[in-house]
C-alpha cells in the first residue's frame, strides 16, 4: 500500500473541523476515534486482520460507552408541554375518527406511552443519516434548537460520494459497522456537543477512499497521456 | 404473462385508482390558491373560451403575479364539463395522472427488467402506494400531470430500444411534459439529450427516426419560444432562486470577502440543496416543511423503506449495464436539478420525477430483499406486517391528521363562510368584505364554487392586465362576487359603510373592534373546532358619533 495513501487518510482525518472540536471537548474520545478510523481503514484496504478486528470492536465499545454515558438522550422518555398539547389535540381527532379502534386500552397506552418515544428514536436515527449534517451543517434544513457546527468542508462531498460507491464492494464490514453505529446513534441526544461521533471513522474512511480513487485515476490518465 | 398475473396486476391497478378516488373531494377538503386558479380558469374557458383575465386560450396561465403551466387547466375543462365546477373535478386530473403513471411504471419495469413479473409488481406497488404518490395525486397540481407524461414518455423510450417507431410518441410525450410543470421544462430537455447520448450507437442505426423524433420534440417546445422574451417565461425562477446579489450579500457570510465569493456561494448552495433531496432524513422521516404539500408525521416514503432503499442502490449499482438502469440513473441524477436551483429546502412538489425514480429503486430493493428469504411463511409474515404498518400509518397521518390539521391550507374556513352566507338570509343580501391578507385565493375560490359569471370577472381583471398578459406585471387583484368582496379591509373607509367585515384575529384585533364600534355577528370554525374567522357588522352612525366626540375632546384638551 503506497505511503501517500496513508498520508491522504491522515489528511482527511486531521483536515476537518470536527476532529478538532472533538479534541477540544474530549481528548480521549478524539484519540480513540482516530485509532478507530485507522483500524477501520486498514480493515478495508488490507482486508480482514483478526487481531485488528478485535481491537476495532474493543475501541468501538469503549467509545460507545463513553458517548452514551455523556450524551444519552433523556428526552426520549420525556414529553414536553408542547408535545403534550399536540398529543391531547390529536387524541380528540383519533377518538372521533377511529372510535373503538383507538378507544381501547392497548391503543391508548401505546399512544400515550410509546408513540412519542418511538418517534424521537426515529428522529435521532434519521438526523444522523443526513449527509447535509456532515458537509453543510444541516443546511438547508437546520435543526431547530440545536447548535449546528461545521464538520467536513463541502468540497469533499464528491470524494465522499465516490468513496461510497467504492465501499459498496466491501459491504460486510461496512454494513455491520454502519448498522451498529446507526442503532446506537438513536439513543444519542442531537444536541450532544461532539455530534454523532461514532460516524466519524466511517465518513473519514469513505472520504479517504474517494480521494485515493481520484489520485489513482489521475495517475492512470497521466500515464495514458504520456504513452 | 398468464391469467393469474394479469388478474393480480388488475387488482393492484384498480386499488391504486380506488385509493386516489376515495373521498377525493373530502380529503383535502377544499382548494388551495393554485387549484382555485386552475379550476376557475378551466370553468371560464368552458364558458367563454377565455381565462379570468380575458385572454383567449393562453399558452401559459397568469395567476396572482406568477404563471401556471397550461396543461392541467386545459385537462380540467372536460372534468368540469362532466362533473361540474366543484372540488372533485379539480382534483380528478391529478388522480387520473396518478393512475396513469402507476400503469406506465409497470410497463417500464416489466419490459426493462427482463419481464420479471414479481419484480415489476414490487416496483409498481411501491410507486402506486407510497405517501408522496397518493398525496400529490389527490389534490390539483400540475406536477402530477407532468410526472404522468414524463413516465409515459419513458415507457415509449424503453419500447423504442426494441422498436424504433416508439421513439416518436416518446419524444412527443416528453415535449408535452414541458407544458405540464416547470420542473419538466428542465428535466425533459436534459433527459432527451442524455437518452440520445446513452443509446447513440443504437439510435444512429435508424437515423431517420432519430431525426424525426428530435423534430417532434422541438416542435412541442415551440410554444415556449413565444414566451421566451416575455417576463412570463422566467418569472417563477426569478421569484425563488438564490442567484441574486442581494441574496448573496444577505446569506454569503465569510464568502462575501473572497474573490469569486458569489460563484462559490451559488455552487455551495446548489450542492447543499441538491444533496438534501438524497438525504434519508428528508426522504424517510422529516416531511416537507410546506404544510400544504406534506403529510403530518409522514415524509414522502415510509421509514421502513430506508432498508430497501440501500439494498436497491446496491442492486442498481450491480446491474448498471442494463438499459433501464442507465435510464433510471440518468433520471435520478438530473431530476433534483430544477428544485436545487431554488432556495426552498426539500420542496417535494418540484421533484416528483425524482421521487418516482427513488420509488423505482426502493421497489427493486424490496424484491431483492424478499427473494433472499427462502421460508415462505417468514416472507409472508414480513409482507403482511409491513403492509399493515404502512396502511395504518398512512390512514392516521393522511385521512385524519392531514384532513384536520391542513384543512386551512385548502381554504376550508372560507368555504364554510361561503356556505354560511348562502344559507343565511340575514347575510346573503348584505355587503360583506372578506379580508384576504392571509389567503389571496379566498375570492377566487368563492368565485369558482359559486360558479360566478366569468364575463363579469373578466370585465374587472382584463383592464388591469390589458395587453401585458405575459409580462411580469404585478397587479392588485380584488374579487367582488355578488355581495362579497375579497380584499384587504380599509379601516379609514369600510367602517363608515353598512356592511359585514370578516377576518381572523390578526386582521381584526380587539382594539379595532372597540375603536370602530364593530359588533360580532358570527364565527366560522375550522375543522378542529377552533374559531378561524369572525364576522362583524359595522355601525356607521355610532362610528361617526364617536369620531365627533373625539374631535370635541381634542378641541377641549388641546393647549391652543
Amino acid at each position: 500500500m503506497p505511503r501517500n495513501y496513508y498520508l491522504l487518510f491522515l489528511a482527511t482525518t486531521f483536515g476537518n473541523l470536527w476532529i478538532w472540536r472533538i479534541f477540544k471537548e474530549n481528548l480521549i474520545i478524539g484519540i480513540l476515534l482516530v485509532i478507530l478510523s485507522y483500524l477501520f481503514f486498514k480493515q478495508i484496504i488490507i482486508k480482514a486482520q483478526y487481531s485488528q478486528l478485535i481491537a476495532l470492536i474493543f475501541i468501538f465499545t469503549i467509545v460507545t460507552f463513553i458517548t452514551l454515558r455523556v450524551g444519552f438522550d433523556k428526552n426520549i422518555f420525556v414529553t414536553s408541554p408542547e408535545e403534550q398539547a399536540q398529543q391531547n389535540a390529536r387524541h380528540g381527532l383519533y377518538a372521533v375518527e377511529l372510535g373503538q379502534l383507538f378507544k381501547n386500552k392497548l391503543s391508548l397506552n401505546f399512544y400515550k406511552y410509546f408513540s412519542s418515544s418511538i418517534h424521537k428514536l426515529e428522529r435521532n436515527l434519521f438526523y444522523n443519516l443526513d449527509p447535509n449534517l456532515y458537509f453543510f451543517t444541516s443546511h438547508p434544513r437546520e435543526r431547530p434548537g440545536i447548535g449546528e457546527f461545521d464538520k467536513y468542508p463541502w468540497i469533499l462531498l464528491p470524494f465522499f460520494m465516490a468513496g461510497l460507491f467504492l465501499i459498496i464492494q466491501y459491504y460486510p464490514i461496512v454494513g455491520i459497522y454502519f448498522i451498529w453505529t446507526a442503532f446506537i446513534s438513536m439513543f444519542l441526544n442531537p444536541t450532544y456537543s461532539l455530534g454523532p461521533a461514532l460516524f466519524f471513522p466511517l465518513i473519514n474512511v469513505v472520504i479517504a477512499l474517494g480521494l485515493i480513487y481520484f489520485v489513482q485515476l489521475v495517475k492512470k490518465k497521466t500515464r495514458e497521456f504520456k504513452l | 404473462m398468464n391469467v393469474r398475473q394479469i388478474g393480480i396486476l388488475f387488482i393492484i391497478l384498480f386499488l391504486s385508482l380506488l385509493v386516489r378516488l376515495y373521498q377525493l373531494d373530502k380529503v383535502p377538503i377544499g382548494l388551495n390558491i393554485d387549484e382555485a386558479s386552475m379550476g376557475y380558469n378551466a370553468y371560464s374557458l368552458l364558458q367563454t373560451g377565455k381565462d379570468r383575465y380575458g385572454e383567449a386560450f393562453p399558452v401559459i396561465f397568469r395567476s396572482f403575479g406568477s404563471f401556471q403551466a397550461p396543461l392541467y387547466t386545459y385537462f380540467t375543462v372536460p372534468a368540469i364539463f362532466l362533473f361540474g365546477a366543484n372540488i372533485f373535478a379539480v382534483h380528478l386530473v391529478s388522480a387520473l395522472s396518478g393512475f396513469i403513471f402507476a400503469c406506465a411504471t409497470f410497463l417500464i419495469a416489466y419490459l426493462g427488467l427482463k419481464k420479471n413479473f414479481k419484480l415489476a409488481m414490487a416496483v409498481t406497488v411501491v410507486v402506486a402506494f407510497t405517501p408522496w404518490s397518493i398525496l400529490f395525486t389527490r389534490f390539483g397540481t400540475e406536477a402530477s400531470l407532468g410526472l404522468a407524461l414524463f413516465v409515459l414518455s419513458i415507457s415509449f423510450f424503453i419500447l423504442s430500444l426494441s422498436k424504433i417507431q416508439y421513439f416518436i410518441p416518446g419524444s412527443f410525450f416528453l415535449g408535452l411534459a414541458t407544458h405540464a410543470y416547470y420542473s419538466e421544462r428542465v428535466i425533459s430537455i436534459i433527459f432527451f439529450i442524455g437518452f440520445i447520448f446513452l443509446f447513440l450507437k443504437k439510435l444512429l442505426k435508424y437515423r431517420l427516426w432519430l431525426i424525426l423524433g428530435i423534430c417532434v420534440f422541438i416542435a412541442t417546445l415551440l410554444p415556449h419560444l413565444i414566451l421566451s422574451g416575455s417576463g412570463a417565461f422566467t418569472k417563477r425562477l426569478e421569484q425563488v432562486n438564490y442567484f441574486s446579489e442581494d441574496t448573496f450579500l444577505e446569506q454569503g457570510k465569510s464568502l462575501r470577502n473572497l474573490p469569486f465569493g458569489r460563484g462559490i456561494y451559488i455552487a455551495k448552495e446548489f450542492s447543499s440543496q441538491y444533496i438534501a433531496y438524497f438525504s434519508p432524513r428528508n426522504l424517510f422521516f422529516d416531511p416537507d416543511p410546506q404544510g400544504a404539500r406534506s403529510i403530518p408525521d409522514l415524509s414522502v416514503f415510509y421509514s421502513w423503506m430506508v432498508v430497501p432503499f440501500f439494498i436497491g442502490i446496491y442492486q442498481v449499482f450491480k446491474k448498471r449495464s442494463l438499459p433501464i438502469i442507465k435510464i433510471m440513473m440518468l433520471v435520478i441524477l438530473i431530476s433534483p436539478i430544477p428544485a436545487a436551483l431554488t432556495r426552498d429546502p426539500f420542496y417535494t412538489i418540484r421533484t416528483l420525477v425524482f421521487l418516482w425514480s427513488i420509488s423505482f429503486v426502493i421497489g427493486i430493493g424490496v424484491y431483492s430483499f424478499l427473494i433472499k428469504i427462502s421460508n415462505f411463511y417468514l416472507k409472508l409474515g414480513i409482507i403482511l406486517a409491513v403492509v399493515f404498518f404502512s396502511i395504518v400509518s398512512f390512514y392516521i397521518s393522511y385521512f385524519i391528521l392531514f384532513k384536520y390539521e391542513r384543512a386551512e391550507n385548502f381554504g376550508y374556513s372560507y368555504i364554510k363562510l361561503l356556505e354560511f352566507i348562502e344559507h343565511n338570509d340575514d347575510f346573503s343580501q348584505k355587503k360583506i368584505v372578506v379580508d384576504n391578507a392571509r389567503d389571496l385565493g379566498a375570492g377566487l375560490r368563492m368565485a369558482f364554487l359559486k360558479k360566478y359569471d366569468p364575463v363579469k370577472l373578466q370585465l374587472t381583471l382584463q383592464p388591469k392586465v390589458d395587453d401585458m398578459y405575459y409580462s411580469s406585471l404585478e397587479i392588485a387583484e380584488e374579487y367582488t362576487i355578488d355581495n362579497i368582496e375579497a380584499r384587504p379591509i380599509f379601516w379609514k373607509g369600510d367602517t363608515y359603510k353598512d356592511q359585514i367585515l370578516v377576518g381572523d384575529d390578526l386582521s381584526i384585533s380587539e382594539g379595532q373592534i372597540r375603536e370602530h364600534k364593530l359588533k360580532l355577528e358570527f364565527e366560522i370554525k375550522d375543522l378542529t373546532g377552533r374559531v378561524k374567522l369572525k364576522g362583524y357588522s359595522t355601525s356607521p352612525e355610532e362610528k361617526l358619533e364617536s369620531d365627533r366626540l373625539k374631535k370635541m375632546t381634542f378641541r377641549f384638551t388641546s393647549p391652543l
